[in-house]
């Protein structure tokens, strides 16, 4: 849409042109394309098309030329690639693009192939949408009078109710955040080690949500937690703040 | 879990609010040590404390109540904040599934130092609760033996000797001043105190006050009820429920004061009062200020004139088709026609609670725009300041009373 686009990822939000979709660039990655369609193989989960289209390289709409896929490489070699619109979620892959350090394979330590592709999928779906600046405004939501009421710019919303999920992001989200504790906490900590900040929000509230309402013995149970109290100190623990352990 | 880093394990408990915490330290060592260290209580209030203050906003409606937080300059709080803050006290206990009866619906009455105090059924209330949104922590006070008269009530707290923790509350329920001066009438009271336990009943005599009013009462955080005068206009009563004094005070005086409606009083985090009111064409803002010849006085913080407010603010008058309606929708008189009214004053920012054509928006006097907040359709609108303060709060326990002897 508006061809002056900040390479930053800032406003306006990513627009596909048609046109840039059409083509296909032919450099690099295609080293990756040999090695996505094994790991592709080796999953269990189906994948939205989006992720399998990595296999060619994403082309971008950035007026810049069209820039391969990053190739991140987990723990196990193999090797996972993802477009440079949804790396923008990660903040650590995001200062790489920036520093133009992000051609090569670019290393996952401690992150199973399997973990990675649940978070690259998770940053494909939200990479269209996602704008870095959004925080930003939140925080500050009151612009200094007179305002340039460009849409995009302005934080005075219309006096009427505006859907706050126009995407439809939040069931996708409930559906793809509901894994086993394991892999839970294995995606966790990869988008802790990534510095993907909306993933580690869905998945700590997550867990913080399967914590509530809980008793102590439920809560241990659920979350393999070793209870190395006494006795005396865990019913000293539980009369100190009797009111928290009633219902 | 236990192969999760610390840092992660904070930031998953930073979204647990305090009576989950508690269960999740009795769980295992190691979580006991990462919630009591300082660190992590440090993490907690600074993520949640910047969120923590605004006012409640309590709607009438005729098919069930309805109350929302809002905070004024974030209306979207984090993930954590929202995970934690039960602005809709759904902790509370509520009645088992019937139809939705107003007797059976949580009423909040009145929030101070970081509490709410709420009451099961809207008139001829008999339980009262004092509850903590952030931590959910609930007591119940003992059940009235009869439904008090009163509709207002307020909570105010004493702090311990060394400020952090709360000593003792008081919850006073006050019957309206139109009823204080009548034949045989006085400020009727009913008091309940954790120290004691117990519910008393005072009756105070006013001094004789020539105010007349209708209107439902501002509720301070002080403990202090603020009722607008509507005959004579420029008059305040203010009725502090911790020394049990009335006091009458100035207001600004309006240019055109038709109706006396369309104003309202709010205290500030920290003590200080302010006054909002639409005079005419002007939008006004004002701060009491101690001292001059009266003891007090009305300083003068912000004025707008009402015409700019809306061209600030085109969506505010986008219903209204012609621009020579604009000017007389802004002025009309009567409540409900008029395009900005003014609800009510946020306890520490500089914002003031307007309502835009049915809308509730948080008007920034800095700015001097207006951000939307939700949809405000209702009869009547009651606004309660909230501020937690950024460590937690804990409600001392009642007292319990002496058993009654048993009278066979």
């Amino acid at each position: 849409m508006d061809s002056t686009a900040d390479p930053k990822g800032k406003r306006p939000l990513y627009q596909e042109d048609g046109l840039a979709y059409a083509r296909a660039a032919a450099a690099a990655a295609s080293a990756t394309a040999a090695a996505a369609p094994d790991e592709e193989e080796a999953k269990p989960k189906p994948k939205p098309s989006s992720s399998s289209e990595e296999a060619k390289p994403e082309p971008e709409a950035e007026d810049q030329a069209e820039m391969p896929p990053l190739v991140l490489v987990a723990e196990d070699g193999v090797e996972v690639s993802i477009s440079r619109r949804a790396a923008r979620m990660s903040h650590m892959l995001r200062l790489l693009m920036e520093d133009s350090c992000a051609d090569g394979p670019i290393p996952a330590p401690n992150v199973h192939s399997d973990i990675l592709d649940l978070v690259v999928q998770y940053c494909e779906k939200h990479g269209p949408y996602y704008d870095p600046e959004a925080s930003e405004r939140a925080r500050n939501p009151f612009p200094p009078f007179p305002v340039e009421l460009t849409p995009t710019v302005s934080s005075i919303k219309p006096v009427t109710y505006v859907d706050p999920d126009p995407h439809g992001l939040k069931d996708w989200d409930k559906d793809f955040i509901s894994l086993d504790n394991s892999t839970l906490f294995e995606v966790i900590l990869a988008a802790n080690y990534l510095n993907i900040e909306d993933l580690l929000d869905l998945g700590t509230t997550t867990v913080a949500d399967m914590m509530r309402g809980k008793k102590p013995e439920e809560i241990r149970e659920i979350f393999e937690i070793e209870n190395d109290y006494t006795p005396e100190q865990e019913a000293e623990l539980r009369k100190e703040n009797a009111w928290a352990f009633e219902d | 879990m236990d192969r999760l880093c610390d840092n992660i394990v904070e930031e998953i408990l930073c979204r647990l609010p305090a009576k989950y915490l508690h269960r999740v330290r009795a769980t295992a060592r190691r979580y006991n040590l990462i919630i009591l260290s300082p660190e992590f209580g440090a993490r907690y209030w600074e993520s949640h404390a910047p969120y923590l203050s605004g006012v409640f906003l309590q709607s009438n409606r005729p098919w069930g109540q309805h109350s929302r937080f809002l905070a004024g300059p974030s209306d979207r709080p984090s993930t954590a904040t929202r995970s934690v803050f039960a602005s809709d006290l759904a902790f509370l206990p509520r009645l088992p599934a019937g139809p939705p009866a107003r007797d059976g619906e949580i009423f909040i009455m009145h929030a101070a130092a970081g509490l709410l105090l709420c009451s099961r059924g809207e008139y001829k209330a008999v339980q009262y609760y004092v509850c903590n949104p952030v931590s959910w922590q609930w007591v119940a006070l003992p059940e009235l033996p009869r439904p008090p008269t009163h509709l207002s009530g307020l909570l105010s707290v004493t702090n311990n000797r060394d400020g952090s923790s709360i000593k003792c509350f008081q919850v006073a329920l006050f019957n309206h001043p139109s009823g204080w001066n009548q034949n045989n009438g006085c400020l009727d009271l009913k008091v309940f105190s954790s120290a004691t336990g117990r519910w008393a009943a005072k009756s105070i005599r006013s001094p004789t006050i020539d105010v007349v009013t209708h209107a439902p009462p501002f509720l301070g955080q002080s403990g202090t009820a603020y009722w607008i005068g509507y005959s004579p206009m420029d008059k305040l009563i203010a009725y502090n429920s911790l020394n049990h004094t009335i006091q009458v005070l100035p207001l600004p005086s309006r240019v055109r004061d038709t109706t006396a409606l369309n104003r309202c009083v709010g205290e500030r985090q920290g003590g200080g009062l302010r006054y909002a009111h639409f005079d005419f064409s002007m939008f006004q803002v004002w701060d009491l200020q101690f001292g001059g010849v009266n003891g007090v006085w009305w300083k003068l913080v912000h004025q707008v004139g009402v015409m700019e407010l809306a061209e600030r603010n085109p969506e505010a008058t986008a219903l209204v088709t012609k621009p020579e309606y604009v000017e007389w929708r802004v002025n009309a008189n009567s409540p409900g026609s008029s395009l900005f009214s003014v609800l009510g004053v946020h306890p520490t920012a500089d914002i003031i609670f307007l309502d835009v054509n049915g809308n509730v928006g948080a008007y920034s006097i800095e700015h001097g725009t207006i951000r939307y907040q939700c949809p405000n359709q209702y009869f009547r609108s009651d606004v309660f300041p909230y501020v937690h303060p950024a460590h937690p709060v804990e409600i001392p326990a009642i007292t319990k009373a002496p058993l009654e002897l048993n009278r066979s």
